[in-house]
């Protein structure tokens, strides 16, 4: 079967829903339920698909798995809509059967509630039901890469089986997830799926910009299944604009540019696909040049490595205090804070390191992996020793990832390559074995050459290899600085890859760090450095890497540097009113406030200024809320201003355990994922120095529940804003009650009022975060 | 295209006059604008009654719901809307949250009125489109006594999942967030529909009642 694909063109089946409205079906209801309550239907849809030439037909399962038909018998779906097919290429004599598998219906995480766990064992039920009976797969009308990813997993690591991907796109190129067209041919090409496109959405007259990209950049067989035109209401009812004539010929033209299986979505029936077979009789498979390159993406982001990038290395503990007691601690808004911090800089890719003693390392990789893409979409690089963490990150990452690291160890080549091959990462290559870092660049060439060899051998791309010819310190090995210059220019211009360098271990011991870190930089660039891995929040390594971008035109007419320059602030002296600590928190004048608690914390101690200046101001701010005199906006203003303050307080403390106060653990129930007034309150009351615990939304009562036992908080706030929600507060807080009969449980929302909340068994309401710091002082907490 | 301030104001109950505040909600809608490609639908079908409720019959769903009966009173057809501002809205308010919470309230504020217009412009291309017949006001599911558990039923068919996107989880709340679905009903007879708003569980004590609620 696979052996076809882009051999001769396939066609492909129509719509199976325009067909069955056409046999009198009403729109709605389960049309997967006509397999066991009306076969024939169906039967004679197929008969019609094989009879207008179709090579291929999709059974009626669009909708068939345990989450879309949860309350249907699905299995016997799925069997009998398979035996239906199959029939139905036995009487006519031709046609391969292929198990069409759409969305589950319900968004993964972060923005929804199903896990990619979830997800995957939905589609697996699936493909394990049908993989003995069928001769392929088929996954449609996706837009969602991250649930893409979950059911190509389930096809290649439980069926041998051809599989083809199509996601529907709209006219700016991206799905209604946001993924764009490259994002899906840099993550599908590398999960090895046998063939990909798009399918629905739009005509095949609004596709062109499509198939352009795909015919470009995919090296696969494409397909196309598009609808009959662009839905239009005529009279009050759906109808599409394009005739069969015209959709044939439309198709016809993009088989001529390279696309090798057709077929057509909602609004096709028999005949747009008889013309369609008519049209392409004799058309040969188009041979085409696809550009090799290298690139990265992520659920809504695709980048190509064309020019120098940035790695951000801050979410990784070596060296880090912060960030190791962050991992200890499961501190998921550190991790958060992190990313943005970041990417805000102008990282390119960040780096995910979890590697800290005595915890599961691969069960925080695939934390960090969710919490980092939930909060930014840049591409990532999963950093680990551990191959059973490097496989989680890998995993559980949306997109194409780079998996840091190998080296010329057999041992690591052997365990780490599959795990690259099998989920298409890239691979970051250490010039390093047994023996240690060689001292010359003869040597690094040759592990190099070894690490490229074996990745090539496995079926690893050369343009998804990344290597690092090691920065050592050149404090201690002076010399050694130029060798790995050198070995940087060499192994690109003989191996044809791409190379990395983790900068800054170039200055290590020496004093001010940063110029040696900057300008080594600018040196490694002019050698041909392709990914530098440095912290993007230390502005003159930023500076060097755009000034180096914009001398050598990577930077394309200083877009960038204009971007990030044109409108930097020259320092002028300060003609302002002066005003005290306090006076800016009221006034929400942030960066005023940092630069005063920086100078306050010179004299003055962190806890000292939090009681007799945050606290207070925020009391202020508080009752001129209350009063009507400030509104919501100004007071998450100042108490974003307070939160700055105290990070910075917080930071001149270290681990000082003085400032964590009363613990409160914070949720959006289940089924709900309006967090906005939960996070309000959760700034609010982390400046008056609440250790706050946030789970945030969507929470499964048993998380509540585990996690009141784990952290033993003394009060617990739960926030929902839709009336459909308010009963899972109630299930919450009896829940947690059963464990736990003196926690004082606050509940709030635009539901919820004092009623409601005793009558869920709540203790206290509160209407906003103001009312809630009353309410805490009030009992005593 | 512009935004209106005043609703977004009460949506943040924010009552001063701040042209500081006004030109923040200009900015918050500018990049709204940036990022977000609103999506609409709808489908006018024939209507019937069936077991004593209006039955839609080009997409197979029953309307139960008494309030409906009394507002779309000898309706012969119901109009099935649904529009989004799509995902990426979602992640730019969720975003903000991490490192501007005023900024994301501010912009979940834009966009709930943002997509509310949306839906305006839809219901008034309707009414253009049938300004021969007499339109009733928009109603959703989760008004008055019309179950909100429709919504799931509504989205598939209509085909609002497979055409915008919109998906709806366990406790029918849809996603993309800022996304709404609205029947209004098309009669050719003359007759007096009540305003929901009379039959309201909240009458009295509503502290948003519209302001464009109007009597037809």
């Amino acid at each position: 079967m696979v052996d076809l694909f882009g051999k001769k063109v396939l066609v492909l089946d129509g719509a199976m829903g325009t067909m069955l409205q056409k046999s009198g079906l009403k729109v709605g209801g389960k049309p997967e339920m006509l397999n066991l309550t009306d076969p024939k239907i169906v039967y004679d849809i197929h008969i019609k698909y094989l009879k207008a030439g179709a090579d291929i037909i999709y059974t009626n399962t669009f909708g068939a798995n345990a989450i879309k038909m949860k309350n249907y018998p699905y299995k016997e779906v799925i069997e009998s809509a398979i035996k239906i097919a199959r029939d139905a290429t036995k009487e006519v004599g031709h046609g391969y059967v292929a198990l069409d598998m759409g969305s589950i219906g319900e968004l993964l995480e972060p923005i929804g509630s199903v896990t990619f766990d979830t997800a995957y064992e939905t589609f697996k039920e699936v493909v394990c039901i049908a993989n003995d009976s069928v001769d392929l797969f088929v996954i449609e009308t996706m837009s969602d890469l991250y649930e893409l990813k979950a059911a190509v997993l389930a096809v290649k690591e439980n069926s041998n089986k051809p599989v083809i991907c199509s996601m529907s796109f709209d006219q700016n190129k991206r799905t209604f997830a946001g993924t764009p067209i490259e994002a899906m041919i840099a993550t599908m090409e590398g999960l090895g799926v046998d063939a990909l496109g798009a399918n629905c959405s739009l005509g095949p007259k609004q596709l062109d910009g499509i198939v352009d990209v795909l015919v470009n950049k995919c090296s696969l067989p494409i397909m196309l299944k598009p609808n009959a035109g662009l839905p239009v209401i005529r009279n009050g009812k759906t109808e599409y604009d394009v005739t069969a004539e015209e959709f044939a010929e439309v198709m016809t033209k993009f088989v001529k540019q390279g696309v090798a299986l057709v077929g057509g979505c909602c609004g096709t029936d028999e005949r747009y696909i008889a013309e369609l077979k008519k049209k392409i009789n004799g058309c040969q498979i188009v041979k085409r040049e696809v550009k090799k390159c290298s690139c990265l993406a992520s659920g809504t982001r695709y980048l190509e490595l064309d020019s120098p990038k940035i790695i951000g290395e801050r979410i990784n503990p070596t060296g880090k205090k912060l960030m190791r007691q962050a991992i200890n601690d499961r501190d998921i808004g550190y991790f958060e804070s992190q990313a943005v911090e970041q990417y805000q800089a102008g990282a390119d890719i960040l780096d995910i390191n979890m590697g800290v003693p005595n915890i599961d390392e691969a069960e925080m990789m695939k934390l960090a992996v969710k919490v980092v893409q939930g909060v930014v979409d840049l591409p990532l690089q999963i950093d680990s020793s551990d191959p059973k963490a490097v496989e989680a990150g890998v995993r559980y990452a949306n997109g194409k990832v780079i998996i840091n690291s190998v080296n010329g160890d057999d041992e690591v080549l052997d365990k780490i390559l599959p795990v690259a091959k099998k989920y298409g990462a890239m691979v970051l290559g250490l010039t390093l074995d047994k023996n240690g870092v060689p001292d010359s660049v003869e040597k690094r060439l040759q592990i190099a050459e070894k690490i490229v060899e074996k990745a090539t051998k496995i079926g690893i791309k050369k343009e998804d290899l990344i290597i690092d010819c090691l920065t050592l310190t050149v404090g201690a090995e002076q010399e050694q600085a130029m060798k790995t210059l050198k070995a940087v220019a060499i192994v690109k211009q003989k191996l044809g890859v791409k190379t990395v360098l983790g900068v800054s271990n170039i200055s290590f011991g020496l004093p001010q760090r940063t110029i040696v870190n900057s300008h080594f930089l600018t040196m490694a660039l002019s050698f041909g450095l392709d990914l530098a891995i440095i912290n993007p929040n230390i502005a003159e390594m930023m500076q060097s890497f755009r000034v180096y971008n914009l001398i050598s035109g990577a930077d394309v007419k200083g877009t960038k540097y204009i971007e990030n320059y044109a409108n930097v602030e020259t320092t002028t002296a300060n003609t302002e009113v002066d005003c005290d600590l306090k006076d800016c928190i009221i006034k929400s004048l942030k960066s005023k406030a940092e630069q005063k608690v920086k100078r306050l914390l010179q004299t003055q101690n962190g806890l000292d200024i939090i009681e007799g200046q945050v606290i207070p101001a925020l009391d202020i701010v508080g009752d001129l809320y209350e009063s009507g005199k400030l509104f919501l906006p100004q007071l998450i203003s100042s108490a974003e201003a307070a939160k700055s303050v105290c990070d910075i307080i917080k930071l001149s403390l270290g681990d000082n355990s003085e400032m964590n106060g009363a613990k409160v653990l914070l949720a959006t129930v289940e089924g709900d994922v309006h967090d906005i007034g939960k996070n309000i309150v959760k700034t609010v009351l982390q400046n008056y120095g609440y250790n706050i615990i946030d789970l945030g939304r969507d929470v499964k009562v048993e998380k509540v529940v585990e996690s009141v036992l784990e952290h033993k908080p003394k009060v617990l706030g739960l926030s929902a804003l839709m009336t459909t929600t308010v009963k899972n507060m109630e299930r919450t807080i009896k829940a947690v009650r059963s464990v736990d009969k003196n926690i004082v449980i606050f509940v709030g929302g635009a539901v919820l009022n004092e009623n409601v909340a005793k009558e869920i068994g709540a203790d206290y309401y509160s209407s906003d975060p103001r009312q809630m710091v009353k309410l805490l002082k009030q009992i005593g907490v | 295209m512009k935004i209106d301030k005043s609703l977004v104001k009460k949506y943040l109950n924010y009552k001063a006059v701040d042209c500081e505040f006004d030109s923040l909600i200009d900015d918050v809608f500018n990049e709204l604008l940036t990022f977000c490609t609103p999506k609409k639908m709808c489908v006018v079908s024939d209507c019937q009654k069936k077991d004593g409720f209006y039955y839609l019959n080009d997409l197979g769903i029953s309307l139960i719901s008494n309030d409906i009966n009394n507002l779309f009173c000898e309706c012969e057809q119901i109009a099935t809307m649904a529009v989004t501002l799509g995902i990426s809205v979602d992640r730019k308010i969720d975003f903000y949250s991490k490192v501007d919470m005023k900024r994301s309230v501010v912009m979940d504020a834009v966009a709930s009125v943002y997509v509310e217009s949306v839906m305006d412009s839809l219901e008034e291309e309707l009414r253009l489109q049938f300004s021969d017949k007499y339109a009733t006001m928009r109603f959703s599911a989760g008004y008055g006594d019309l179950d909100i558990k429709l919504q799931k039923h509504l989205i598939t068919s209509l085909g609002a999942d497979k055409f915008l996107g919109i998906s709806v989880n366990d406790n029918y709340l849809m996603s993309p967030l800022k996304s709404i679905t609205a029947f209004i009903g098309f009669s050719n007879k003359q007759q007096l529909f009540s305003n929901i708003c009379l039959s309201c569980p909240q009458k009295g004590n509503c502290k948003v009642k519209c302001s464009k609620a109007k009597s037809f």
